[in-house]
């Protein structure tokens, strides 16, 4: 026993690595990124000028970011700006996704507190989500004919599935012994489930919305594609028939833009309504279809 | 106070057997006593407190609570479970008071009491702070507070230290007394922890294993109030040899 008590440890695998202990150098702004951004752009245009590669398959870095410039500094009021067809994009995005997620959020609740309801409704829940929206879409424009109803109802179709979901899942998810104490305090379900089950469910919940705003973007360009006369979808479209890969590429890039503020709103939203979570448990990435 | 008559509880495994936790328990619980029930893991004592929580249904014999039989819970019941279960999302104070909001009671009156017990248990300085900030007893202490706050006359406690260090549980053990002496309401106290069983009660109940029955009832006579210097006491070490010899022979 003395002996183990006083004699060093030598073994090194028990020695924190450097990049574990200097926590400092996490919180410091890192250059890995901008360096590696440079690098990057920097092998996109040698490829393109070395191999000779013409425009219309693979735009430079600098048509790209001229033709985003360009569209950027348009007036934002004409159809020659991205900055008007993202706002059609998100006008349609953001309102089917209201209609969808809050649809989806509410019956999620109803068939996770009904058992009749859950036996009803899930197996055509779990029916229904098999089938690729992005499938349906032709269909909903022959029902809702062209523009914003059909862009909202793809959107809105695509939406409701993780909300209804992951909603139903987290109230389902509760630790036993919440419940076991809210029947020994005789609680009504009603309090049970605004106490304990929906604050219980809300990191699912905001995962569901994630994923729903991402499912939300697509779901409008989508519709654009199909029938939209402005928007993203509609610009995509209208630069690949004049082979202008380089606004292509312009509008790909303010759309994700667009979806990684929104991404960053849901996350600082989503910080604030669990507020009793740990950081770290923010620190994962979730895939996205 | 609490008279258990003859009671059992069947219950069917998972694998669909029958297995008997309780057979044939007959258990008084006078006003004012503090009761340890000391027992093998597995050997139905947290099913006990269930049952007499109204929380688990038995199977034969009679649980009676002031007379009335138990079917279901009541507000004369305060519980202790074996983890805090606090709510994260409710501030200590909160969660003390959780009991009287269910009952819409927030008036001034309740408010008062749960800030006297939380004074008592040393949780003043943390009124507003979420349980994520607390350590392990002192969220034990919050639980403790919110099964008191509607002023039970009975307190139930399942194995409420047994996730909790020897120190933290020794400091814990000692807070309870001090608590059960200012307010002298009957416990039920369920532990497999000998020296806690007898450091705390006034009636130790030993129990078989599985399935579960009264193998010795120790009266414990130890002076009160007790502290931690009790435990060398020669009738502490007599108690709980005493103890330990009546669970050796039970297996």
């Amino acid at each position: 026993m003395a002996d183990s008590e006083s004699a060093p440890c030598l073994n090194t695998a028990l020695i924190p690595k450097r990049s574990m202990t200097a926590r400092g150098r996490r919180t410091r702004p890192s250059l890995t990124f901008p360096v590696s951004l440079v690098a990057l752009l920097l092998l996109w245009h040698l490829v393109v000028v070395g191999f000779r590669v013409p425009l219309y398959i693979l735009p430079t870095p600098g048509a790209t970011l001229v033709a985003l410039w360009n569209g950027l500094t348009a007036n934002p009021l004409t159809a020659g700006s991205l900055l008007f067809h993202v706002g059609v994009t998100l006008r349609g995005a953001a309102l089917g996704f209201i209609v969808g997620g809050t649809t989806g959020v509410l019956l999620g609740v109803l068939i996770g507190e009904s058992k009749a309801l859950e036996r009803i409704l899930m197996p055509y829940a779990v029916g229904l989500q098999s089938v690729p929206k992005i499938a349906i879409a032709p269909l909903v424009m022959i029902w809702f004919g062209y523009g914003l109803p059909s862009t909202v109802v793809l959107t809105a179709l695509l939406t409701f599935f993780p909300l209804l979901i992951n909603t139903y899942s987290g109230l389902n998810v509760v630790e036993r012994d919440y419940l076991l104490l809210m029947r020994g305090l005789r609680a009504s379900r009603w309090q049970t489930l605004w106490w304990v089950k929906v604050p219980s469910a809300l990191p699912m919940i905001f995962a569901g919305i994630d994923l729903a705003i991402v499912y939300s973007l697509l779901g409008a360009v989508v519709a654009e594609f199909v029938s939209g006369s402005a928007g993203i979808g509609v610009v995509i479209i209208k630069y690949q028939y004049i082979n202008d890969t380089a606004g292509v590429f312009a509008a790909l890039m303010t759309l994700s833009a667009t979806a990684i503020v929104l991404h960053s709103i849901v996350r600082l939203l989503e910080r604030r309504a669990i507020f009793w979570r740990k950081r770290d448990a923010h620190k994962q990435i979730t895939a996205t279809a | 106070m609490i008279a258990i008559k003859n009671l059992t509880k069947v219950f069917v495994s998972t694998k669909g057997e029958q297995v008997t936790a309780l057979e044939g328990l007959s258990l008084d619980i006078a006003p004012h006593t503090f009761v340890t029930v000391v027992g093998p893991s597995g050997c139905g004592k947290t099913t006990l407190l269930m049952i007499v929580a109204g929380l688990e249904f038995y199977s034969e014999g009679q649980v009676l609570l002031d007379g009335k039989a138990v079917c279901g819970p009541s507000d004369d019941v305060g519980i202790v479970f074996q983890r805090p279960v606090l709510l994260p999302w409710k501030t200590v104070m909160e969660n003390t008071m959780l009991p009287a909001m269910v009952r819409g009671l927030k008036d001034g009156h309740y408010r008062e009491r749960a800030v006297e017990l939380l004074r008592q248990v040393g949780l003043e300085g943390f009124i507003g702070h979420y349980p994520s900030e607390l350590s392990g007893g002192m969220a034990q202490r919050n639980a403790i507070t919110r099964a008191l706050v509607l002023d039970p006359r009975l307190l139930l406690m399942d194995e409420p230290f047994g996730a909790l260090d020897a120190i933290t549980r020794d400091r814990m053990m000692l807070q309870l007394t001090e608590l059960w002496e200012s307010t002298r309401k009957a416990v039920l106290f369920i532990t497999h922890n000998i020296q806690e069983a007898v450091f705390l009660a006034d009636r130790v109940i030993v129990m078989s294993p599985r399935p579960g029955r009264i193998i010795a009832d120790v009266p414990v006579d130890l002076p009160r109030p007790r502290d931690l210097d009790v435990m060398s006491h020669p009738r502490f070490v007599e108690l709980t040899s005493r103890i330990r010899e009546r669970l050796e022979i039970g297996k």
